[in-house]
């Protein structure tokens, strides 16, 4: 009786060793797929992030343009860029106005994909990154509605180890208030 | 003997527990503390940006309201208005005898009341000279694209955003900035006036084609023939688009196509729309695009025709067709008669951004 209390049979270790192999491995599988599922979820964050951040900076520009201002025309077809300026007190008086009443406006600025960056850029040399990882960056005018500008952007986005991309796509409509 | 040790031993391992748990507690700690770091991080940052579009819309409501109180009053000055979702407050500047600065800021509050937007706005109430001066008033773009159009009297456009073909132009072609964008007039004053004539037409009545609008442009002739302006013109107040199609033989009056501005100060520009032939007898204001289109290819029997003038605010758009749009000083005479009063038109929208308090 004291010898069987010393130790183990060899079926009990090999018994324990497959139960805890069984465990093991469940726990195992749980933790990767529960990283798999949490870099999944960053890659969803990371991409409606950066849509959401781009989107509303160019939107947030664009609007205060004007329709006969903005370059793409009102033709119903989708373009790579756009090209607008906004009202600026280029006279110093104090109002976006000049003496005759006409609204002042700014420099050209630009958004357009390069690379995976959506760039805006203002007298050629003013470039600022909009957002990272883009895809496909449009814009459009109807041809009912040239006071609409309509915007769509695709982020593609990898974290972690780059196996869970996660792909979105958004569209704005942004209406031109002057 | 063996008994005894192994007491012993069970004695002593029960002080490892602890120490375990001295190592591994601050791990733990320090797990929980970095996850709930990050979350509040991702919190605050998430606050931040919804309070700031909840200033952006408070600012906008601002203007919106700015609005409704200068056309009920346009020596109204501003002030502080609260909301469920957070206040805004409207200061308005003079700037001349016609024109405010209006700027409302967005105050949310409810996370943290430093964060505000501010948006500016400049308003002009005012019919400026020449407003009823010409064939054409188009403030942004010009299309005309028939080499058989006909225009007779003078055109006055506010951007270089045109495109004139090799029709007829009896009379100037002016680049004015200043008309753009195209002034507002009293629309209650003129919907009160279309009511009484029973001449405002949504949807639903426009259904009915050319045949339910009125055949002549006057509502009364005037009673001293040399004088226009003892005559009344049918004002035809129409709350929708206006598309006509086909023969739509002759329709007349002051047509003031606007849509819904009378509800919504953002309402959706309204276009005139024409695709067809025959005679408008009078004059359109449309706040979107006016477009005709006569039957192509040109065909002289089927010419459209605009016995009056055009207001348009983004396009007047002529087709291939013969189109005929000629100037009438009777019947602008007798629509300067009705008094209509300037509406407030809106002259810029500017985006001041946020201000952070703190």
């Amino acid at each position: 009786m004291d010898g069987s209390s010393n130790g183990f049979t060899l079926m009990e270790i090999l018994v324990a060793t497959a139960i805890m192999a069984g465990i093991g491995g469940v726990f195992f599988s749980t933790l990767r797929m529960n990283q798999q599922s949490w870099e999944s979820a960053q890659s969803h964050l990371a991409v409606s992030g950066e849509l959401r951040r781009g989107m509303n900076e160019m939107s947030r520009e664009i609007v205060a343009s004007e329709s006969t201002q903005v370059d793409i025309p009102a033709d119903g077809a989708w373009y790579p860029s756009i090209n607008f300026p906004v009202p600026q007190d280029l006279d110093g008086d104090g109002t976006v106005l000049n003496g005759a009443g006409v609204l002042e406006w700014s420099d050209p600025i630009t958004y357009t994909l390069n690379g995976t960056q959506v760039i805006r850029r203002q007298n050629n040399t003013n470039d600022r990154v909009v957002a990272n990882g883009v895809t496909d960056l449009e814009f459009r005018r109807e041809v009912a509605s040239p006071d609409i500008v309509e915007m769509q952007m695709t982020v593609r986005e990898a974290t972690g180890t780059g196996d869970f991309p996660s792909t979105g796509t958004i569209t704005t409509r942004v209406r031109l208030r002057n | 003997m063996t008994t005894m040790r192994k007491k012993e031993n069970a004695k002593n391992e029960k002080g490892f527990v602890l120490i375990a748990g001295y190592l591994i507690l601050p791990l733990l700690v320090l797990l929980v503390t970095v996850m709930v770091r990050y979350a509040l991080a991702d919190i605050v940052a998430s606050q931040r940006s919804q309070t700031l579009t909840q200033a952006l819309y408070l600012a906008e409501a601002g203007v919106d309201e700015s609005l409704v109180q200068l056309r009920k009053s346009y020596a109204w000055n501003g002030g502080t208005f609260q909301t469920t979702g957070g206040d805004f407050s409207i200061a308005v500047d003079k700037l001349g005898v016609t024109r405010r600065r209006v700027t409302a800021q967005g105050i949310p509050g409810a996370f943290n009341g430093n964060l505000t937007h501010s948006v500016e706005i400049i308003i002009d109430k005012n019919i400026p000279a020449h407003f009823y001066d010409n064939a054409i008033w188009v403030a942004k773009a010009l299309r005309l694209e028939s080499k058989v159009y006909l225009i007779n009297g003078n055109i006055r456009y506010g951007t270089n955003d045109i495109m004139v073909g090799p029709g007829t132009i009896n009379g100037t072609l002016t680049y004015d900035p200043s008309v753009n964008p195209l002034p507002k007039l009293n629309f209650q004053q003129l919907y009160d006036i279309a009511s009484a004539q029973n001449n405002v037409y949504d949807a639903t009545r426009l259904k009915g084609g050319p045949s339910v609008l009125p055949k002549s442009f006057w509502y009364q002739p005037p009673t001293d023939p040399s004088d226009p302006t003892t005559g009344i013109p049918n004002v035809n107040y129409v709350t929708t688009d206006l598309i006509l199609n086909g023969n739509i033989g002759t329709i007349g009056g002051f047509f003031v196509v606007v849509g819904n501005v009378l509800n919504n100060p953002n309402a959706a520009l309204n276009a005139t729309t024409i695709t067809g032939y025959g005679k408008v007898d009078g004059a359109v204001y449309s706040t979107g695009t006016f477009a005709v289109s006569a039957p192509n290819p040109p065909d002289k029997t089927k010419t459209l025709s605009v016995m009056g003038g055009v207001w348009a605010h983004s396009k007047v758009s002529v087709g291939k067709g013969y189109t005929n749009i000629t100037y009438s000083s009777d019947y602008m005479k007798a629509i300067q008669a009705l008094g209509i009063n300037p509406g407030v038109t809106v002259i810029s929208w500017q985006d001041l951004g946020n201000q952070d308090g703190s």
